[in-house]
């Protein structure tokens, strides 16, 4: 047989479960657009009926209700989904650093929209056209060294835009150290995630020891896992004792095993490769762990610093070929030019690009007569020659080519990180689908609650009322 | 599928996103008329678009050295016409002056006259196109014909003038003033001699013949000597050595490299390599003073070949009789100045078949010209209907996703609670 009071204390857990259910929703409602959110459910749960084991008595054991309670505020996510958004997003951001890279490069040049050096390759091998027909008129000579001097600066330029924007994501240090460079900023950033998550992993294990939900911690941990994800692969294992999460993760990070129980302190670091010029990632306990620049296609591995290190070994590359351009015309200007009488200089173009002194001779720019006129028919052939055995196209074909390539690397990383944004999108949506806030369900949910807050704050009334009648008014 | 405001916000942003900047992709390349903008738009033809453009450009080159070769060709042409007619008058005189009843004053007097016309000769030899003189080879920028008395001394080059007219491809434009002969001094002990660096009279197309004593040698064009593979050596593939040794016919490029057999000779013999057949307009000229040529010198003149005489050698021989009033020898003058007169004939059949070439090509130039365009158009022009069509359908698109946006996020249970 319950007590006089017993009303009263039903009324006063009603109260009080409504009022938790209430600034649970209060806390979905003002949480509805943080990145990572997970809605959370304030479980209701009947209270333990009142249990009367008297013989006779007409309320058998477990009949009376005792009214209501919060069993626990429960996470709404679908766990299972992570591991796919995570992969999307280590295969999207292998392109999406590409695309600013090659934005930029495709700058460089400013083909084909208006004029560039490979105009500036016709025009110059077009004057020499001209001091053929004219072989001895000084004005045609100086228009020879002026576009010359054009072609070679626009080539510098080109060429020194390629390396600003080559060192913006490595720039070397003393021997093998990465002194700067946004892959050095990613990694840097990497190590922090680590300790970050190893920080909140402490907490949220201290927190389920106690028996509580660690809901809003391991939603800020999934935020940084799944930003992590973006720099490399990463599985996480999440450990369970006896079905329940203990709150313990394995990370595998880029192929590197990371615990957090015991704490891991893995550190990652950069370093050039004295021998091949590789960007290697190391690990202060492991030693090497990924060569990236031998592991650049590996999209298995993926992530923006492999996609990174792939559009920086293109940058090379195409440095190389327009190098070579120009070291090839130097040196066929200076074969054709063999032997030029002792009043002439066969030494048209000086230096490399590579080397950072490409320039028309400084003899020849100042006094632009030094040009041997004669061999001008010879120096226009150069154009219609294969560059040599192995690059069997003349210099303003590999010019050509050189740009296509930009042009396909660029339109091909837009192309590939547009499709896997889509699909990391959709995966995105997926998770967002249980896990987002509804303002509309919550409020609709706040409105419940605020009703079963009242009724239960009218059961406390109509009890005082019970109450007051039975020990005021009785028995006068 | 559960759908919360937090999608319905990310989508509408990202679809908004999506359309405004292909609507601004579309508005760009209208504005433009251009579908190239960037070399990530249609990378496939960048490549292409570059080769026509660059085409275009020397095409541009070639129809201006094409124009230069047609002025230049009828200038040549209207100088040795002139030059024909000069011949003409000549031989009439000649006939006139073998004439019996001439009396040796009457013949001086002719002969006065043709002193006066070796000089109209000579200024037709000094016509010049644009201050560049056009007999005189590359050294072209001072008159090169000069008479000193009875003598007439050349001071420009052998060098050809030419004019690329497609790539890799180049003609002469000019008729040569003069001819050289080529002397070789036999090297003591060696059965062969190099030849590598000769006279422009050689280059290009012609007839070559190697005599020495009456003997003809036999020519081997070679791709390279001593090893070394001068630049524009002509490929022995493409040279018609005709079966009589030491005759050999280049058809086309510049013969710059070639070994002559001279076994049997002995140190100090000399060769000579001439021109078959075709003289230079003016004649022939052999070497007196570094960059000195003597065209017709009276001292050497009984001594010349007569395969070398040309105008000038024939009108000073013609002079020469008229004064020593030696009509039989007036009688052959009339013949030989006959044969002086068919060689500028020749030289000016030679100009006018290139002048023909040269126009076909112009004509052949503009119908490229026309296509290149074409093609450049196609490569790099937008199609402004389609776009125009697109721009609108994009446009309706992108108003669409701003008021269904704005109008399903305005939607909430809020506005129905009190």
């Amino acid at each position: 047989m319950p007590g006089t009071f017993f009303g009263l204390e039903i009324g006063r857990r009603g109260l009080q479960t409504h009022q938790r259910a209430l600034d649970v929703t209060s806390h979905n409602l003002t949480n509805s657009s943080t990145e990572g959110y997970t809605r959370q459910v304030a479980v209701f749960t009947q209270t333990d009926p009142y249990t009367s084991p008297e013989l006779d008595s007409s309320v058998k054991k477990g009949q009376l209700g005792t009214g209501v309670t919060t069993s626990m505020i429960s996470r709404i996510r679908d766990e299972y989904l992570d591991p796919q958004v995570r992969m999307a997003t280590t295969d999207r951001y292998y392109w999406e650093d590409q695309i600013d890279i090659y934005g930029r490069l495709e700058n460089c040049f400013a083909e084909p929209d208006s004029s560039g050096i490979s105009d500036q390759l016709v025009n110059f091998f077009k004057n020499w056209m001209s001091l053929n027909n004219d072989p001895q008129d000084a004005g045609v000579k100086a228009t020879v060294m002026e576009t010359g001097v054009q072609l070679a600066t626009q080539m510098t330029y080109a060429y020194s835009q390629m390396s600003y924007i080559q060192e913006s994501i490595v720039t070397p240090g003393m021997l093998t150290d990465v002194e700067s460079g946004q892959i050095k900023d990613q990694v840097e950033r990497v190590n922090d995630l680590l300790t970050q998550i190893q920080n909140y992993t402490e907490a949220i294990i201290k927190i389920y020891d106690l028996g509580q939900q660690p809901n809003d911690l391991l939603d800020q941990r999934d935020l940084l896992l799944d930003e992590l994800s973006q720099y490399g692969s990463l599985d996480v294992l999440y450990d369970t004792q006896n079905g329940t999460p203990t709150g313990e993760i394995t990370m595998n990070f880029l192929g590197v095993n990371i615990t957090t129980v015991p704490r891991d302190n893995k550190t990652f670091s950069l370093q050039i490769n004295g021998a091949s010029g590789n960007i290697e990632l190391y690990e202060a306990s492991l030693g090497l762990v990924v060569d990236l620049t031998a592991q650049m296609d590996n999209i298995d591995l993926g992530g923006s610093l492999l996609g990174l290190e792939k559009a920086r070994q293109s940058i090379i590359g195409f440095k190389d070929t327009l190098d070579a351009i120009a070291v090839n015309l130097r040196d066929k200007i200076i074969e054709k030019n063999s032997e030029p009488p002792a009043a002439f200089i066969a030494e048209f173009f000086t230096g490399s690009l590579a080397g950072g002194d490409f320039r028309v001779n400084g003899q020849i720019v100042n006094n632009s007569s030094l040009i041997d006129g004669t061999k001008a028919g010879d120096i226009v052939n150069i154009n219609d020659e294969e560059m040599d055995a192995t690059r069997t196209y003349s210099l303003e074909e590999c010019f050509g080519l050189l740009t296509t390539d930009i042009g396909a690397k660029a339109a091909g990383a837009d192309g590939m990180a547009a499709s896997l944004e889509a699909i990391q999108e959709q995966m995105y949506n997926l998770r967002e689908s249980v896990a987002g806030v509804s303002v509309d369900e919550e409020l609709t949910k706040m409105v419940q609650f605020q009703y079963g807050y009242q009724a239960s704050s009218r059961v406390v009334t109509m009890m005082d009322e019970l109450l007051d009648n039975l020990i005021n008014r009785m028995a006068q | 599928m559960r759908v919360t405001n937090s999608m319905i916000s990310r989508n509408s942003v990202a679809n908004m996103q999506n359309s405004l900047s292909r609507l601004a992709g579309t508005q760009e390349q209208l504005s433009t008329s251009r579908s190239m903008l960037r070399l990530s738009d249609k990378p496939e033809n960048v490549s292409r678009l570059q080769a026509v453009k660059g085409s275009l450009s020397y095409l541009e080159q070639y129809k201006k050295n094409v124009d230069d070769g047609i002025s230049y060709m009828e200038l040549t042409d209207s100088s040795m016409q002139t030059l024909n007619n000069i011949l003409e008058q000549a031989a009439e005189m000649a006939v006139q002056g073998a004439n019996e009843t001439y009396s040796s004053d009457d013949r001086k007097t002719l002969a006065e006259q043709i002193d006066k016309m070796i000089d109209e000769v000579l200024d037709l030899a000094n016509s010049s196109l644009g201050g560049k003189y056009i007999y005189a080879g590359t050294d072209n920028i001072t008159a090169a014909f000069k008479r000193d008395g009875d003598r007439i001394i050349y001071t420009g080059n052998f060098d050809g003038i030419n004019r690329e007219v497609l790539s890799g491809d180049s003609y002469r434009i000019d008729s040569p003033g003069v001819t050289t002969g080529y002397q070789i001094d036999v090297l003591n002990g060696t059965n062969m001699v190099d030849v590598t660096q000769r006279p422009n009279t050689l280059g290009n197309t012609g007839i070559f013949t190697l005599n020495y004593d009456g003997v003809n040698y036999s020519f081997d064009p070679q791709t390279t000597l001593d090893g070394v593979t001068p630049a524009s050596l002509i490929d022995p593939a493409t040279i018609d050595t005709t079966t009589v040794p030491g005759t050999l016919i280049v058809t086309g490029g510049d013969l710059v490299g070639l070994r002559i057999d001279v076994s049997g000779m002995i140190a100090g013999d000399e060769f000579k390599i001439t021109i078959n057949n075709k003289l230079g307009v003016f004649g022939h000229a052999e070497e007196t003073a570094p960059g000195e040529y003597d065209v017709y010198n009276a001292t050497t003149a009984a001594t010349k070949d007569p395969a070398d005489m040309g105008v000038f050698d024939m009108l000073f021989k013609f002079r020469d009789n008229l004064m020593n009033d030696d009509t039989a020898a007036i009688d052959a003058s009339i013949d030989e100045i006959n044969k002086a007169n068919n060689q500028v004939l020749e030289r000016r059949t030679g100009v006018g078949a290139r002048y023909n070439h040269f126009e076909a090509l112009q004509d052949q130039m503009n119908d490229i010209e026309t296509k290149l365009t074409d093609n450049q158009d196609k490569l790099e022009g937008a199609d402004m209907y389609k776009l125009s069509i697109n721009y609108s359908e994009q446009q309706t698109t992108y108003q669409a996703s701003l008021a269904s946006s704005a109008d399903i996020m305005k939607i909430s249970l809020l506005n129905f609670l009190d």
